[in-house]
């Protein structure tokens, strides 16, 4: 297939074009990310076009659909015409109609914020609190002495609930009093500094690994699919 | 009016979505799904938003004939050939992401190159910065280091004997800085240095007996930072960062916070 | 001496990169077997797919693009590999645009290719809605009318495997599907979580990438998801426990070698930053 093998080509270039912006800001780079800015805007509008606008209009079109469903699906098609007058152009055609844009925004931003309270408060709040005052010592890992190595690791295992609660509380504690942290909420907080520690580590080791396993995967591409050097 | 009408509908349809979801029975449960499917149609509209500003920016730019112009007039020839090209493709095969539609060759060839090496290079970044940044100045550093360490080598193949000699040199190094400052002071402040510098030689050196038992200890300790510390950390600041967006989303809907109106 | 701790603590961005080159490609060539030591949250998630039976419904979201590619793709095809060994009917959707559907497509036309599955017979590719708040309630009480076209535009209710994915009453919603295997590089992930698995009860296992992995740690531990996937390793060990070899154990090695290059840049940086103070 050869228009494999130009797309092999073309997708080995535009990846070498990007990996030269380690060397310093370059026209090959530039034009490589506006070639990227620019299909993922056309795909974007296919996308729009394809997979949400036309199936809704379809949807309000379709006879064997209940005629109730039917207006309130044209009644949600209006609003979303609606929006459109946000576009440029209309600020130079009607620029007294545009605030009606508003409206269907005003909608959308209302159920979004109502959908999250709720969603936050019973699917975060409540689960996480109550999966932190768990008993202390962990029943499903035992105290195992048949070695150092098993007895240390099995000991770490066993506490973690009791890392998590303390853990919890020590970083809360440091978030919500930052004001007046003295004597014994001094070292509740120094422990929380030190949950947190970790924590931003964890994140950064794995960041790293998020990083390179993909710049790898490109090194990869450019070595079996392009080169054939490698498989 | 051109603010208040916006401000009530956000009121009535924050207010109503919550409330519903408290009723969970006939009809309301209609009415939620009516309002569930109006987003996700007023979604799909707004979706175009943004990508005329984009596009008239650029040409207002070639217009111009602004130094970096060529960029904007290649940045809108690839914006229309994806744009026609997927329209061609809905026509010709009845859909321009059907699995055999030659638009997913501008994908595959173009649009993901771009985009992986695009967050690709990140990774030289993050390298040289850790490679600057991570330094052990004080135990809140040196905790963050010797965290990020073990969660790298805990969570690769051979991560633990390949972190041996690692923990060897920085043990031996940080015994001998501390055993070195303890010098310079007095008293609990000196006593402590040398137990520090104890701690650290001895378990430098410990390694060297106890190697076998710390390369398979490393997997579990990464393991464990994982599952129990970084748990408790990462929802300790996730429970923080929800009362806040739950405080932002109260001001959303209460009028308070207009951000959106604009 | 002065010299080589200077050299030591401030090392020119150009010679790290080039050894990261290295690094990357060289052990490329060795293509070794590697060992892997799958960690319990991968184990789970893993069950959590196998423990699935004939006409079980999985629903997979494909909630990421071409830059989560190698860490959440090998754990797709073998997902996908469990599912359709088993004859588990698969749906297919998505959140994040036409990323999220062209990677979600690659995967399932190739696997379903090699185990001969009929598209609208054993899966089907729901595609992509906008609005991911509204998607989520919406399919709660019935699949229809969020989606009442598949990707091709046809009635999904028009579909052979629509009888099947019913069960015993007449709509398609949460209650029928068996296990929700999400593939996240966002936040959506989190809205699976906070609203399906918290308001309808839907058995959830993620593949996640590894910025957002520590993240999800939580939700493991509270029970809210059954299982993770975490970054390249946990792709990796995924595999290995199919004993597939894919695109992650094909990588691994460099992965390895370069997690060790940084390790040695920030211990030489450090023993020339602490020996320059001991000197002073």
């Amino acid at each position: 297939m050869i228009l494999d093998v130009i797309g092999i080509w073309i997708a080995a270039f535009l990846t070498l074009a990007i990996l030269s912006f380690v060397f310093g800001d370059n026209p090959i780079y530039k034009f490589a990310e506006h070639i990227f800015v620019g299909i993922s805007a056309g795909f974007g509008v296919i996308l729009a076009l394809n997979q949400a606008i036309w199936p809704s209009i379809q949807m309000g079109l379709d006879p064997s659909q209940h005629v109730f469903i039917r207006t309130m699906t044209v009644v949600a098609i209006l609003l979303g015409i609606l929006t459109l007058i946000r576009l440029e152009i209309f600020t130079y055609i009607v620029p007294s109609l545009v605030w009606l844009s508003r409206i269907p925004i005003a909608f959308v931003v209302g159920i979004g914020s109502g959908i999250s309270i709720v969603a936050s408060i019973q699917g975060f709040i409540f689960p996480q609190t109550l999966a932190t005052f768990l008993p202390v010592l962990s029943p499903e890992y035992m105290i195992d002495l048949s070695s150092p190595l098993n007895f240390l690791t099995s000991l770490l295992f066993t506490i973690g609930p009791l890392v998590i609660l303390l853990g919890v509380i020590s970083t809360l504690v440091y978030f919500y009093f930052s004001t007046e942290q003295r004597g014994v909420l001094l070292g509740i907080a120094k422990l929380g500094i030190i949950i947190m520690m970790i924590t931003f580590g964890a994140s950064f080791g794995y960041t790293i690994m998020a990083r390179f396993s993909l710049l790898i995967s490109r090194f990869y591409f450019l070595l079996s699919d392009w080169l054939n050097i490698i498989r | 009016m051109q603010t208040q009408i916006p401000v009530i509908v956000t009121f009535i349809s924050g207010i109503l979505i919550m409330a519903l979801f408290f009723i969970p029975r006939e009809p309301f449960t209609q009415i939620e799904q009516l309002t569930s499917r109006w987003y996700i149609i007023i979604s799909g509209f707004a979706l175009l938003l943004g990508i005329d500003s984009l596009i008239l920016y650029h040409w207002r730019k070639i217009k111009r004939r602004d130094k970096d112009a060529v960029y904007s007039l290649i940045l809108i020839i690839s914006f229309f050939i994806a744009l026609f090209w997927g329209i061609w493709a809905w026509y010709a095969y009845g859909g321009p992401f059907i699995s055999n539609s030659s638009y997913l060759w501008l994908f595959q060839n173009i649009y993901l190159p771009l985009d992986a090496t695009m967050f690709s290079i990140l990774g030289f970044f993050i390298a040289s910065a850790s490679y600057r940044a991570f330094r052990a100045r004080n135990l809140e550093s040196s905790l963050l280091l010797i965290s990020a360490a073990i969660v790298m080598m805990g969570r690769v193949p051979f991560g633990g004997s390949i972190f041996i000699p690692f923990f060897f040199v920085f043990m031996i190094v940080a015994g001998s800085y501390f055993l070195y400052i303890a010098t310079k002071y007095t008293g609990f402040n000196a006593i402590f240095r040398y137990f520090l510098a104890i701690l650290f030689l001895s378990l430098g050196i410990g390694v060297f007996f106890y190697s076998e038992l710390l390369s398979q200890f490393i997997p579990s300790l990464s393991n464990w930072i994982m599952q129990y510390p970084n748990t408790a950390g990462q929802r300790a600041i996730i429970l923080g960062l929800t009362l806040g967006s739950i405080a932002f989303s109260l001001r959303i809907i209460f009028g308070i916070e207009r951000g959106y109106i604009r | 001496m002065r010299a080589i701790l200077d050299f030591l603590a401030l090392i020119d961005r150009r010679i790290i990169y080039a050894v990261l080159i290295f690094a990357i490609i060289l052990p490329l060539f060795l293509k070794p077997t590697l060992p892997s030591s799958p960690t319990k949250e991968v184990i789970e998630a893993y069950n959590a797919v196998e423990s699935l039976k004939e006409d079980d419904i999985i629903l997979i979201s494909t909630d990421y693009g071409p830059s989560a590619y190698p860490e959440l793709q090998p754990v797709l095809e073998v997902v996908l590999e469990q599912s359709f060994k088993k004859n588990v009917k698969v749906l297919l959707m998505t959140h994040w645009q036409f990323e999220g559907l062209i990677v979600g497509i690659n995967a399932i036309e190739k696997v379903a290719k090699r185990y001969n599955k009929v598209y609208g017979k054993d899966y089907l590719i729901l595609g992509f809605k906008p609005g991911v708040l509204g998607v989520m309630i919406g399919l709660s009480e019935d699949f229809r009318k969020v989606f009442p076209t598949d990707y091709y535009g046809k009635p999904i209710d028009s579909y052979e495997i629509y009888k099947k994915l019913i069960k015993d009453d007449t709509v398609l919603n949460y209650k029928d599907i068996n296990l929700l295997f999400g593939f996240e590089a966002g936040a959506t992930g989190d809205s699976w979580v906070q609203i399906v698995q918290a308001r309808y009860g839907v058995k959830m296992a993620f593949a996640v990438t590894a910025v957002m992995a520590p993240g999800y740690f939580p939700y493991y531990q509270a029970k809210q998801i059954v299982g993770l996937v975490g970054g390249l390793k946990g792709a990796f060990d995924y595999e290995s426990l199919n004993k597939s070899k894919g695109l992650a154990s094909l990588i691994m090695i460099s992965q390895v070698v370069v997690h060790s290059v940084i390790l040695v840049f920030i211990l030489l940086g450090n023993v020339g930053f602490i020996i320059r103070r001991i000197l002073g």
